[in-house]
């Protein structure tokens, strides 16, 4: 009963278990708002960039490899 | 298996090309510092208490004037992208886009230097207020990066006029100077607006 | 940048060869060397610190009575030190460059001037840092984290040049290892040696390499917040002060945003150095290749999401509380993953218990207890009594003691016969190995009691606090630090015994252990240029004692010929594909 009390508190009305120090009472809404979209954006940008390198090197990988199964000598890539 | 068939193949595969790689990789770095101070900004802005973001005698950012600036920028970016089909076909004949692709973005820069000395003479400086610190350190780190990005791209002109240039080198500069293109409208549309 | 065989007859010189060398083994060498050069700073702030905690206002021996300020400045240098310039130098400059090309069968890094660019602004930053001990006020004293407002206002630091210098150093390091690191990933991605497929590469290699992808990927944000901060300390803004508009909470988010994923650049490749040295002395294969390469992506990717646990009692938003109490949870079972894999990987192996095994085993039993603990502190609600008490330090002592000494000594003993070609002295290197560690548990399971206690852990003399200076808690202070210089006495072996076996040890030959990766067909210390013939890779790198063959162990780079036991040209049913 108590954890459904303390769960519903927390999910109905957050702002009542906020303790923010520095925030001020004046946009503090706002604020923890922008925190939580910010971090979601820290989070996936590097995560989204990072994927998209590795599918972009995963084909290039799979296209290489395709290229060197030819056993023809000069379908090796040279430096 | 397939190593011991026939000639041994060359010692490096290059997969993908070794520029545009760590290229990428340093523009990933630099796309999170700028997702950094965006962060930052988008932040401070929604907690800030009124009065202190903007002072009231300070100017408001122009807008309406940097959009010129911004399309200049996004022109030089696409000339670029054209330069780089026509350095595919016949690397000479890409000489003079990418000369032109060259010139729109050192108009911006100049232009956006322009904007800062109007700023500055109308009160708006780094210490004023919030905005101005975010203002200043944003606008500058990008101006920093566009003018780095510059000069990779002139050597690689200046090369390229003189028959010197490797195609690496010009794939570097081309990404890096496609992530000075592509960062700067998110910065326009966060901070000026 | 391809021609390097023929430059090895000539004799480059001395400053060619050694300090301005673009040869990644220099490198790695100069890394190594500097971080460990660096570790005797960081261990004398260590003892300076933890006699002034023992026994307050006593003059120490080699450094005299304690200021205030000076016990702030020291526990922030060690931080800085410990983790920035040695750690990092070590584990990511020193064996990564190190191993990856020569672990890859090639003869070099693909960018090798940005490599030797990124050793000498590592080393500026290293004389930045150092330079900061004399400047007008001292070192930075504000923590290793430089929370402001403490960092971002010199009336309150009262460090005016030595917190700029502070961060100018942080900065520069993290450039330095963003060419690194950028260096690390293309040329695992562009230079094995042919026939080595994504799944024949070493763990260590993966490691590293995830490990820089998570650097690069989590570096930014923290550079981003540094500039702010910088600005703040020399031209006078407010980013970070809340009378002027700003928020000093955003630099606690900005700094963990690197500084969490942080724990996993530095754990992972400690992680692959106890692969590699595990397999090896268990004569068996290692268990679950896979399975280790995709727990450290999965550590990696979740590294990016529990940063916030460090925010628990700064104001965050409680719904965010409690997720990234789940997310830190959650990350734990990656690890816990991979360290089932390396027990499952000893299980039934004829293990060998040298020097660099025992530092292996060590570095599981010892880390457990710091992954363990940090359950308490990734849970929001007990965090908030726990946080920044004691406990959290001795926490974090059993994670980063074993990652930034631990499996770097078990990396050093193990290739040190490749590096300098001789061999380390044995029965010294265990007695090191049973100084330290006993040593370590001595000074550090009793700063959990003190932690669980209330003992807050930036409190300069604890005569102040009549409830945290009882006699027992003080006892137990002083036990740790006893334990501590023990632990620094037995580091005196390690060092002869290095610099002894540099001159005097065994010579070694080419393949010591026995050992099937790339490196071990290199000459031991390998020339410039690595290989005399660059390898071909015909197998996975773990091929211990394969039931058909004679020999316990099966170098990647040996071709199946028809004197073989096995079919002629078979390639073992490794996984294909990637």
């Amino acid at each position: 009963m108590r954890v459904a009390v303390a769960t519903a508190i927390l999910v109905l009305a957050p702002r009542a278990a906020l303790a923010c120090p520095v925030c001020g009472l004046v946009g503090v809404e706002d604020n923890a708002t922008a925190y939580v979209n910010m971090s979601i954006m820290l989070m996936a940008l590097p995560l989204g960039m990072i994927l998209g390198v590795v599918i972009w090197l995963y084909r290039s990988v799979r296209r290489a490899e395709a290229g060197a199964r030819i056993p023809s000598p000069g379908r090796s890539t040279s430096s | 298996m397939e190593a011991t068939l026939g000639p041994l193949p060359a010692r490096r595969r290059e997969v993908v090309p070794n520029s545009v790689l760590g290229m990428l990789l340093f523009v990933a770095a630099e796309v999170m510092f700028f997702a950094g101070l965006i962060s930052a900004f988008t932040i401070t802005r929604a907690g800030a208490k009124p009065g202190t973001w903007r002072l009231p005698s300070e100017p408001v950012l122009p807008a309406a004037a940097t959009a010129f600036n911004t399309a200049a920028l996004v022109a030089s970016g696409l000339l670029l992208v054209w330069a780089n089909r026509q350095y595919r076909r016949n690397p000479a004949s890409a000489t003079r886009t990418v000369l032109l692709a060259w010139m729109l973005g050192a108009i911006f820069v100049v232009l956006q230097g322009r904007e800062w000395i109007g700023l500055l003479s109308q009160g708006l400086t780094i210490r004023s207020s919030t905005l101005g610190s975010f203002f200043y350190v944003i606008v500058g780190a990008h101006g920093l990066h566009a003018v780095g990005a510059l000069i990779g791209l002139g050597v690689a002109w200046w090369r390229l006029r003189n028959g010197t240039l490797s195609p690496g080198f010009l794939l570097g500069a081309q990404t890096f100077w496609y992530f000075v293109v592509g960062v700067w409208p998110v910065i326009y549309g966060r901070v000026y607006f | 940048m391809t021609g390097h065989p023929h430059d090895a007859a000539r004799d480059p010189g001395f400053v060619k060869k050694y300090l301005w060398s673009t040869d990644h083994k220099t490198i790695g060498l100069q890394y190594m060397l500097t971080g460990m050069a660096m570790a005797l700073i960081g261990a004398f702030a260590a003892y300076v610190f933890r006699m002034q905690a023992a026994f307050p206002g006593a003059s120490v021996p080699l450094f005299g009575p304690v200021e205030a300020a000076d016990y702030n400045y020291l526990v922030t240098m060690h931080g800085t030190i410990m983790i920035f310039w040695v750690a990092m130098p070590v584990l990511l400059g020193g064996f990564g460059n190190y191993l990856i090309p020569l672990m890859l069968g090639c003869d070099d890094m693909v960018f090798p001037r940005v490599n030797r660019l990124s050793y000498q602004i590592f080393f500026l930053s290293s004389v930045v840092l150092v330079a900061s001990f004399f400047v007008p006020g001292g070192a930075f004293g504000g923590a290793w984290t430089a929370y402001p407002p403490l960092s971002a206002n010199s009336a309150y630091s009262m460090t005016p040049f030595g917190s700029t210098l502070w961060l100018l150093a942080v900065a520069l390091e993290f450039v330095a290892f963003l060419l690194g690191g950028i260096n690390f990933i293309t040329t695992t991605m562009n230079s094995r040696a042919p026939g080595m497929k994504m799944f024949d590469i070493p763990i260590i290699i993966w490691t590293i390499v995830i490990a820089a992808v998570l650097f690069m990927g989590s570096v930014g944000p923290l550079v981003a917040g540094a500039v702010m901060l910088l600005f703040d300390q020399v031209v006078g803004t407010g980013f970070y002060d809340p009378a002027r508009g700003g928020d000093p909470v955003l630099w606690q988010h900005l700094f963990w945003f690197f500084g969490h994923p942080e724990v996993y650049v530095l754990l992972l490749p400690a992680m692959g150095i106890v692969a590699e040295v595990m397999v090896v002395f268990a004569r068996k294969k290692l268990f679950a290749y896979r399975t280790i390469v995709y727990s450290a992506v999965a550590t990696g990717i979740i590294s990016f999401f529990v940063w916030a646990h460090h925010q628990f009692v700064a104001g965050i938003d409680p719904r965010m509380a409690s997720l990234f109490s789940l997310t830190t949870l959650i990350i734990s079972i990656p690890v816990a993953e991979m360290f089932f894999v390396y027990i499952a990987t000893l299980y039934g192996g004829s293990i060998r218990f040298t020097t660099p095994m025992l530092w292996a085993l060590g570095f599981v039993a010892e880390f457990l207890l710091g992954g363990v603990t940090g359950i308490f502190l990734g849970s929001a609600g007990s965090d908030i009594y726990f946080h920044d008490t004691y406990f959290v330090v001795a926490h974090f002592h059993y994670t980063f003691f074993p990652i930034a000494f631990m499996a770097a000594f078990a990396g050093i003993t193990f290739w040190f016969p490749k590096m300098f070609g001789r061999m380390m002295n044995e029965t010294w290197g265990k007695v090191h190995f049973w100084g330290t560690v006993i040593a370590f548990n001595i000074c550090f399971i009793p700063l959990f009691i003190t932690g669980t206690a209330g003992d807050h852990r930036r409190v300069f003399d604890y005569s102040m606090f009549a409830e945290l200076a009882t006699p027992e808690m003080q006892s137990l202070r002083i036990l740790a630090t006893r334990a501590l210089l023990v632990t620094l006495a037995f580091q005196v072996v390690f060092v002869i015994n290095f610099v002894y076996s540099l001159f005097r040890g065994t010579v070694a030959e080419a393949n010591p252990w026995k050992a099937n990766t790339l490196e071990w067909l290199a000459p031991s210390p390998p020339p410039h240029g690595n290989f005399a013939a660059m390898p071909v890779v015909y197998r996975g790198p773990y091929e211990y004692n394969v039931p058909s063959r004679a020999l316990d162990y099966w170098p990647q780079y040996e071709p199946a010929d028809a004197t073989d036991p096995v079919a002629p040209g078979a390639r073992l049913p490794l996984p294909q594909g990637a």
